[in-house]
């Protein structure tokens, strides 16, 4: 989830805007001197959906979940918070006027990036604080919300230094020349992909279209190349006063939200929204479009899901603290107007969901569900807790070993021939250690006992655990079943030590079995069994072989058996 | 003292020097746990010593085996240097001598002293020093320290001489020389031990002829020395993090939860989209989810559920929501990967049983691309928890994690608002811990119409409160471990070494 960083006195400052001393003493938080005590300020944040990760000094970094882009910043935090504390209430709105300016789209961009939207907001004092919100903005829209550009990406330039109208068109690389911003050198569009730090992290997003995009002015001045860079020719400098916003998209409805994100972002701190004309071939959509979405909230839904009995003008005024506005449909059924930078309402559902966080997560009394249920262990795992304890009543320690494992342990160093065995196999592991499931507990104990050789002898262990193998016939096409490992190794030790170990525990279980003779290569010849009941082996036994040994460095040898429990569990 | 004891004593008597534990089992005619036990007591009465040795061995690693062949980076540096005593340094740059010995040779000469950096008509030169030379003339003590390994694979340091200490030192910190140490232990009669002190007069260890022959009325029994520890004794006992498993799986069948289970490679349909997550979620991306190489593809063959979900994703289908607008991929649904989150067994189950009330919980297994180190592992289990049923509301939802968090051990618990894919409202909790104080516990909510409808749930009359905990976290808390590949330890002194844990 995404964290973003803001300052404690601006938040506050923000919050408690155009308030006096009198209002601010009847906040149910306490401020001193503009600014809010430190555990109420955390309070407030995190029951608006976001959490602390670290304070320092001024700096607060908040993580905050992924829905809620038009909370990635000090002026999303505050507008919420403005109304939660029941300072500002209602849907928010900002007027926003026409531009008159053009932005032309060439059907060549259909060929790599076929969308564009975009935006002004004229006659901002930038701050720095605000300047710095504005890019982190950016940055973590970009990130998530944009899935790294690639849905998404947003560029900002000076308005003052571009003569409408403005064409979005796409050309060969070869014929793009301009200076990308941080550069002072002027490169072609293959160039920038290759040579520069952004070209190559989001190269990916366009490199093998035939064209690249690019944004130019009436006086063909190139405004950047999408999703790459910028040019240096229409720079953001501390003395810009108007901002020109495009954000070019593969889906328009993404791009939409980042750019009432960041306008409305903007005019928070004030400042003028205007809008563009984006004239596609053979239609013009105007925009940024701040329309409020509508989606209808019925008060008996919200009373059963959130367990209230909330009267219909309480849930009014919850709505409007949660920063929406409504029209009463109904009696019981109000038509809530959705502010145009909320995301992330798709369903009746998440209307309740901010009614929760404007009732307060805080204020909702935990009660015990009246459902009645008998509780219950499965009864196979109850057979095998019975066998885990009996194990350590013979003196075994139980052991827990990873479920992923690597083909040398697995395979190379149990003589196994891969190519014949049956295993599932990952296509991405981070490490070879970690790139199969273990089709058999053996080879992972044995390991365990090669990480031990200067532990006091004897040594006496089990693991009981899951293993996978592929079944073409199961609809996820592999069978798992529960395996039991158990080894012995000691200064000397014998067929027989392990033996009466296995005997001792079908004894207990009351199965019928017997030892037939087994010539493998996991075990010393002469010295191994397959432990069969009616027929079908449920297992085997023996002294592990001497390669194995050697290949797992073990000075000591080993005696073992292996059960297949779900088996074993049937004859029960 | 037992025969034995006399036994040991005669056998050291004949040998007269220190020997090995083993050789005097052998001589004895003794097991060697036998002998292990008796040399603490022979000691104790001061009829033995005992000598505890700890040998060191070193043996190069196999950057000092490479230098073993081709020399040591600084002594090929001086000898190329030494041809004209000095030279440019562009020059040696680019001769053609190997990387390591123009990086590392030119840092260890440079640090020993044996060459030095000067200018000459604006240039900067290397030079040899008259160390350097010397070298050169007389050859050097690593040269010499690194041939010793040329006969041998491995040396023990106390046959070493003095002088190569400092070379020791530094081999060890330049990663070319690693150790291994052996411990060994060596016994020897002491200087006029008379045995037949030890010849039974007392009675020592008591044994069934003893007490048949009424022998004990006839003779004294020894007194002990009850203040000796005696040797360790290992029980064999549950791995302590299994156990502490097994503490929450009761836990919750005492609140009324029923156990099931689901398989670890699953469908990306179980696993992602039944759960409401959009094809192109981050989560579902090679970084975040582990994709099978074989077997590739489930077979799912309930192809109404498949419809109903693709619905979902695309318009919303039935369950007024908008959906995720986008085309919906069956191929991608059948990808089989290694399941992500339990959640995924909590879809079968609603599948499996389908009527409300259904109070399930599953404690298993989940597998995430992750570089194993203290605080990451590249699988750890969850614990997850549904209740399926009529009336049901966020208020029952906190209720059941006040409970359990109580049931944990942690008496406070407070709620944030949160976000899942597939729950809303959505509720992280957070519980308070006396010495780390809060810390995020668990993620919860009530599954979404886009969850529940497709699975053939009366939403909203039936609603599910739906919870999952990273256990593993939580067992770390309660014992007390710092690096979560100790729930997974394959250090068996550790395991043979866990006390006892109680919640009170």
């Amino acid at each position: 989830m995404p964290t973003i960083n803001v300052s404690w006195e601006d938040l506050s400052k923000l919050i408690l805007k155009g308030l006096n001393k009198n209002e601010i003493s009847k906040l149910a938080f306490e401020v001193d001197e503009d600014i809010f005590y430190k555990d109420d300020l955390e309070e407030l944040i995190f029951l608006n959906k976001g959490e602390v990760e670290s304070w320092k000094d001024d700096q607060i970094e908040i993580e905050v979940t992924s829905d809620r882009i038009d909370l990635l910043s000090t002026e999303g935090f505050s507008r919420a918070i403005r109304g939660f504390l029941g300072i500002e209430k209602g849907l928010p709105t900002y007027k926003v006027e026409n531009s008159g300016i053009d932005l032309i789209v060439d059907p060549s961009v259909n060929q790599v990036r076929p969308f564009i939207v975009s935006g002004i907001v004229e006659g901002v004092e930038f701050s720095d604080t605000q300047v710095a919100q504005i890019m982190q903005a950016q940055e973590k829209l970009h990130a998530t919300h944009s899935r790294n550009r690639k849905q998404a990406s947003i560029g900002l330039h000076d308005l003052d230094k571009i003569v409408p109208p403005i064409t979005y068109c796409a050309k060969k690389p070869e014929e793009i020349k301009f200076i990308p911003l941080h550069e002072t050198k002027e490169m072609n569009g293959k160039e920038i992909l290759e040579k520069i730090p952004k070209g190559r992290e989001y190269k990916y997003i366009i490199e093998n279209a035939p064209v690249y995009p690019i944004l130019h002015d009436s006086k063909g001045t190139i405004l950047s190349l999408p999703p790459i860079i910028n040019s240096v020719d229409t720079a953001v400098t501390p003395d810009t006063r108007n901002l020109f916003f495009d954000i070019t998209c593969l889906n328009k409805e993404i791009a939409k939200y980042a750019l009432n994100v960041l306008v409305c972002n903007i005019a928070e701190r004030g400042g003028q929204i205007k809008s563009v004309n984006i004239k596609y071939p053979d239609h013009t959509e105007v925009l940024p479009d701040l329309t409020p979405n509508k989606r209808d909230v019925h008060l008996g839904f919200a009373n059963k899901v959130l367990g209230l009995n909330l009267t219909i003008e309480e849930l009014k005024d919850l709505i409007l603290r949660a920063r929406m506005g409504f029209k009463e449909k109904n009696k019981n059924t109000l038509t809530v107007l959705i502010p145009p930078f909320r995301s992330d309402n798709h369903h009746e559902i998440d209307i309740v969901e901010s009614i929760a966080i404007a009732y307060g997560y805080n204020k909702f009394e935990p009660k015990i569900p009246k459902i009645v249920t008998v509780g219950e262990e499965d009864s196979f795992e109850k057979f095998i807790r019975k066998i885990t304890y009996f194990l350590i009543g013979l003196g075994f320690q139980e052991v827990n070993n990873y479920i992923m494992t690597g083909k040398e342990i697995q395979f190379k160093k149990m003589n196994i021939d891969e190519s014949k065995t049956n295993f599932v196999e990952i296509s991405n592991p981070i490490s070879s250690s970690f790139a199969i499931l273990r089709n058999d507990l053996l080879p992972i104990n044995l390991d365990f006992l090669s990480k031990n050789t200067h532990v006091n002898l004897p040594i006496k262990i089990f693991e009981i655990g899951d293993i996978v193998e592929i079944d073409e016939s199961l609809e996820t096409k592999t069978k798992q079943t529960r395996q039991l490992a158990v080894l012995y190794t000691d200064y000397s030790v014998s067929f027989e030590n392990i033996q009466a170990a296995l005997f001792a525990l079908m004894k207990y279980l009351n199965i019928d079995f017997k030892l037939v003779k087994l010539k493998n290569t996991t075990y010393i010849n002469g010295r191994a069994a397959n432990i069969v009941n009616n027929g079908e082996i449920i297992g085997d036994l023996g002294e592990i072989s001497l390669e194995i040994l050697e290949n797992f460095d073990l000075i000591n040898p080993v005696a073992a058996f292996r059960l297949n429990l779900t088996t074993l569990y049937k004859l029960i | 003292m037992s025969t034995y004891d006399v036994n040991i004593l005669e056998v050291l008597k004949n040998e007269n020097d220190y020997i090995t534990p083993i050789e005097l089992a052998m001589k004895a005619n003794l097991k060697l746990e036998q002998v292990q036990t008796i040399l603490p007591r022979l000691e104790y009465y001061k009829a033995i010593e005992i000598k505890d040795e700890i040998s060191e061995y070193i043996f190069l690693t196999k950057e000092g085996k490479k230098y073993l062949d081709q020399g040591l980076p600084e002594i090929i540096l001086l000898k190329y240097i030494s041809k004209s005593e000095c030279i440019l340094t562009k020059e040696l740059k680019s001769s053609d001598l190997e990387d390591f010995v123009k990086k590392i040779g030119i840092n260890w000469a440079k640090k020993k002293n044996y060459i030095e950096f000067k200018k000459k008509d604006k240039e900067s030169i290397i030079c040899l020093t008259s160390l350097g030379k010397d070298v050169i003339n007389k050859g050097s003590q690593e040269e010499k320290f690194i041939n010793l390994f040329r006969s041998v694979p491995e040396i023990l340091t106390k046959n070493l001489d003095k002088e190569y200490n400092k070379i020791i030192n530094e081999f060890r910190e330049r990663g070319l020389i690693d150790s291994r140490s052996e411990k060994n232990r060596f016994v020897k009669i002491r200087k006029g031990v008379n045995i037949e002190d030890f010849r039974i007069k007392e009675i020592t260890r008591l044994t069934q002829d003893i007490i048949k022959n009424k022998e004990w009325k006839k003779r004294k029994i020894k007194e002990f020395d009850i203040s000796l520890s005696p040797r360790i004794v290992y029980s064999a006992k549950r791995q302590p993090y299994l156990e502490f498993l097994d503490e929450v799986r009761y836990l919750l069948i005492g609140m009324g939860f029923k156990e099931y289970k689901g398989p670890f490679v699953e469908a990306e349909f179980y696993n992602f989209d039944c759960l409401n997550q959009a094809q192109d979620h981050p989560a579902r991306e090679i970084h975040d989810s582990y994709i099978l190489k074989k077997p590739k593809e489930a077979v799912i063959k309930d192809m109404e559920l498949v419809e109903r979900v693709k619905q979902t994703h695309e318009n919303g289908w039935k369950t007024n929501s908008s959906g995720w607008g986008y085309k919906w991929s069956f191929d991608l649904a059948r990808r089989l990967i290694l399941r992500s989150q339990t959640t995924a067994v909590s879809v079968r189950t609603i599948l499996k049983e389908k009527k409300p009330p259904i109070k399930m919980f599953t404690l298993d297994r989940v597998f995430r691309p992750d570089v194993l180190d203290a605080k990451h592992a590249q699988e750890f289990d969850q614990c997850e928890g549904i209740v399926l049923g009529e009336n049901l509301n966020l208020q029952n939802l906190l209720g059941i994690l006040k409970e359990f968090a109580f049931q944990l051990g942690f008496k406070e618990i407070k709620f944030k608002p949160g976000f899942f894919p597939f729950t809303s409202p959505s509720v992280e909790a957070f519980v308070k811990h006396e010495k780390l104080g809060w810390m995020e516990i668990l993620g919860s909510g009530l599954f979404r119409p886009e969850v529940l409808i497709p699975l053939g749930i009366d939403y909203p009359k039936v609603q599910c409160l739906a919870w999952g905990v990273g256990i593993g976290r939580l067992a770390m808390v309660r014992l007390g471990l710092n690096d979560i590949r100790a729930l997974h330890s394959q250090d068996l002194n550790y395991l043979r070494n866990s006390t006892i844990i109680i919640k009170k």
